[in-house]
């Protein structure tokens, strides 16, 4: 079967009904989140994990997809009426997009972003499509030792990319680790820190850890101070952008999406690193770099082209590797673990059927959007005026009732609970969540390799620099830890 | 902001000594690979040294880390009522069930975060309880606590 024939198959199952309602759901509980500051989308996936417990894998992972790609759509309408990004992702698009919308140009700006996010999803699932397969049967040749190293360098790179501070990326990551390996150990079959807990027994459950790290502390953190209504641009008017805002936009968004998909593909790297970086290139192509941050199309066009190619980008090394490359992804991936699947290579070989149903429904979901965010602006900016204090004791509740139903425990709430506070203390002492969460879901899967390919080498650790493609990654995630003392060692050299 | 990250390290350094000795009580080496120890007890060592590294940076660091305030003035007395009603919530909902917990939640809520008149918060209370019991009960079909009210 050829990608085409395969792409069929996908739009057949993508196309039923359920699929199409659950796909609808999550671009539209994608783009609330979006819309809404505070709650981002790594939060909404884990938080609505409960809710996909009765669909099939396929449906479950078409709606989290739906809540990643609609995040971004979303978070371009604050950034544009109230300067205000509902995302990190969006915050360049405030740069130009506010002020194009104190200039009158509301409409233009939210018609450019919807277009170029529909333009740029549409070209990162088609990248998608193409770099996935071929990537998928080059990581068939993979062994244990290969994905031991291939997951320590996923984990590097989002350590190292994330944050502001290595240090403690390097710190939420070994916590990470070090959480991973409550339970039983499946292959001696002798418990870790479970204390006699039952709960503990099967290790720490990944959904109340990322709800409570990122729904439960950002509610705490947007309590601290008592909401204001903001005020944002109402009059919006000629959404569909002119024939000189065509022109200024097109290689833009087209640029914006071959950046944002390659920068997605890196792990850590993400929608935010790559509305910047596309920002800052047409920044530097444009024959008037100084009217940027003055309200111009460009700067608008380019930044939410690429943070929604970063989306498709993401998938990749989800889909092909079973490695996710950010918080959210790596919620995703808990929650393909829940369902019974395993990311990875294989995954294309055994499931055809999930992977293209997904891929295609991200097509539907993009056309989706579109019609969602073109004239439905006006009662998107209106959600801004619900008042803190019905969103955080309802988004509070909902993960109370949703993480009690995953198992009817209890005990998992109160784990949810003491994550929640010590989320809300990461937030306060700048230490990024999305370590903890890859590193909690991954530490089993690498510790599974780890005793794999020991046992293949007889306990020698050579077996991960003997083996080229093994050695390539291990490389590579020491140069992207090492790299900022090296850039620093250098700077502080010359300075002398 | 200084002090309270040279408290999270020596909290760090705590929890680092703590998963050490523990992990030690474990197989570190096994006749087939390594032991269930070997994970745990390196990366509460590599905590315990990032913990170290952390403190000196901050130590030596003026600039990066100046006594700025981690919690916002006032801040304090929002979120732990916020706190405090969700871990009563918890409580509660084992024992009195999901309805009149999560209707007492509510209010308490958003009472808390907005004073607005106490017949506009129950009509929330009401209307979000019943929202959310909707959804998981009867959609999803989840059971939910029932408590000793049965609901």
């Amino acid at each position: 079967m050829g990608i085409s024939d395969y792409l069929l198959m996908g739009f057949s199952t993508a196309l039923s009904p359920i699929n199409i309602l659950f796909c609808f759901t999550g671009v539209m509980i994608g783009t609330i989140i979006g819309v809404l500051p505070g709650i981002g989308p790594v939060a909404g996936t884990a938080m609505l994990i409960p809710f996909t417990f009765g669909m099939n894998a396929t449906t479950a992972m078409i709606m989290l997809a739906g809540i990643y790609y609609g995040a971004m759509y979303g978070g371009s309408t604050t950034s544009i009426l109230v300067n205000l990004p509902g995302e990190s992702s969006s915050v360049m698009t405030c740069l130009d997009g506010y002020q194009m919308a104190r200039k009158g140009r509301a409409g233009a700006a939210l018609g450019i972003s919807a277009i170029g996010s529909f333009i740029a999803g549409t070209l990162s699932v088609m990248g998608l499509m193409m770099l996935a397969p071929p990537l998928a049967n080059f990581a068939l040749r993979f062994g244990p030792p290969e994905y031991f190293s291939l997951m320590v360098l996923g984990m590097t790179l989002v350590v190292a990319l994330v944050g502001e501070d290595l240090i403690k990326g390097l710190i939420a990551g070994a916590l990470g680790i070090f959480l991973g390996t409550v339970g039983i150990d499946p292959i001696s079959g002798i418990e870790r820190f479970s204390y006699g807990i039952p709960t503990l027994l099967d290790g720490l459950s990944f959904v109340s850890v990322s709800v409570g790290l990122f729904a439960v502390a950002e509610v705490l953190e947007m309590s601290e101070s008592p909401s204001k209504s903001p005020t944002y641009i109402e009059k919006i008017s000629n959404l569909l952008p002119n024939w000189q805002d065509w022109k200024d936009s097109t290689l833009p968004m087209f640029r914006g999406s071959i950046i944002g998909f390659f920068v997605g593909v890196m792990p850590g790297a993400g929608a935010t690193i790559a509305s910047m970086l596309t920002y800052a290139s047409e920044k530097k192509l444009s024959k008037h770099p100084e009217k940027f941050g003055t309200g111009i199309i460009e700067g608008v066009a380019a930044p939410e082209s690429a943070n929604n190619a970063a989306t498709g980008g993401a998938m990749v090394p989800l889909l092909t590797l079973g490695v996710p490359g950010s918080g959210t992804t790596a919620v995703m991936l808990g929650a393909l673990l829940i369902h019974g699947l395993r990311p990875g290579p294989l995954l294309f070989e055994k499931h055809p059927d999930f992977v293209w149903a997904v891929i295609a429904s991200m097509y539907i979901g993009n056309i989706m959007l579109l019609i969602l965010n073109l004239p439905l602006v006006g009662i998107w900016a209106r959600m801004l005026k619900i008042p803190q204090a019905i969103l955080a004791p309802l988004i509070l509740a909902f993960c109370v009732v949703g993480v009690f139903t995953v198992n009817n425990n209890l005990a998992e709430v109160w784990i949810m609970l003491i994550f929640g506070i010590i989320g809300y203390f990461m937030k306060k002492f700048r230490f990024p969540p999305a370590p903890v969460v890859l590193a909690l879901v991954l530490t089993p899967l690498m510790e599974h390799a780890l005793q794999q390919s020991l046992q293949m080498s007889h306990q020698d650790f050579s077996i991960f620099f003997t083996r080229p493609i093994s050695l390539a990654l291990l490389a590579i995630a020491v140069v992207s830890l090492f790299s900022p003392f090296a850039r620093h060692l250098w700077v502080r050299a010359k300075s002398f | 902001m200084k002090k309270g990250i040279i408290i999270v390290c020596l909290v760090l350094m705590g929890m680092s000594v703590f998963g050490m000795v523990e992990s030690s009580r474990l197989e570190r080496t096994m006749k087939m690979g390594i032991g269930i120890g070997f994970l745990p007890f390196w990366v509460s060592a590599i905590i315990g040294a990032l913990a170290l590294a952390l403190l000196v940076k901050v130590r030596r660091e003026r600039i990066s880390y100046e006594d700025k305030p981690v919690f916002p003035q006032g801040s304090i007395p929002r979120v732990v009522p916020i706190a405090i009603a969700l871990i009563a919530y918890i409580i509660l909902i084992e024992f009195i069930g999901y309805v009149p917990s999560t209707f007492l939640f509510f209010v308490t809520t958003i009472f808390i975060l907005q004073r607005s008149r106490m017949m506009i918060i129950f009509f929330f209370g009401v209307v979000f309880t019943s929202l959310l019991y909707v959804i998981f009960k009867i959609w999803l079909k989840s059971p939910l606590p029932g408590g000793v009210l049965g609901f």
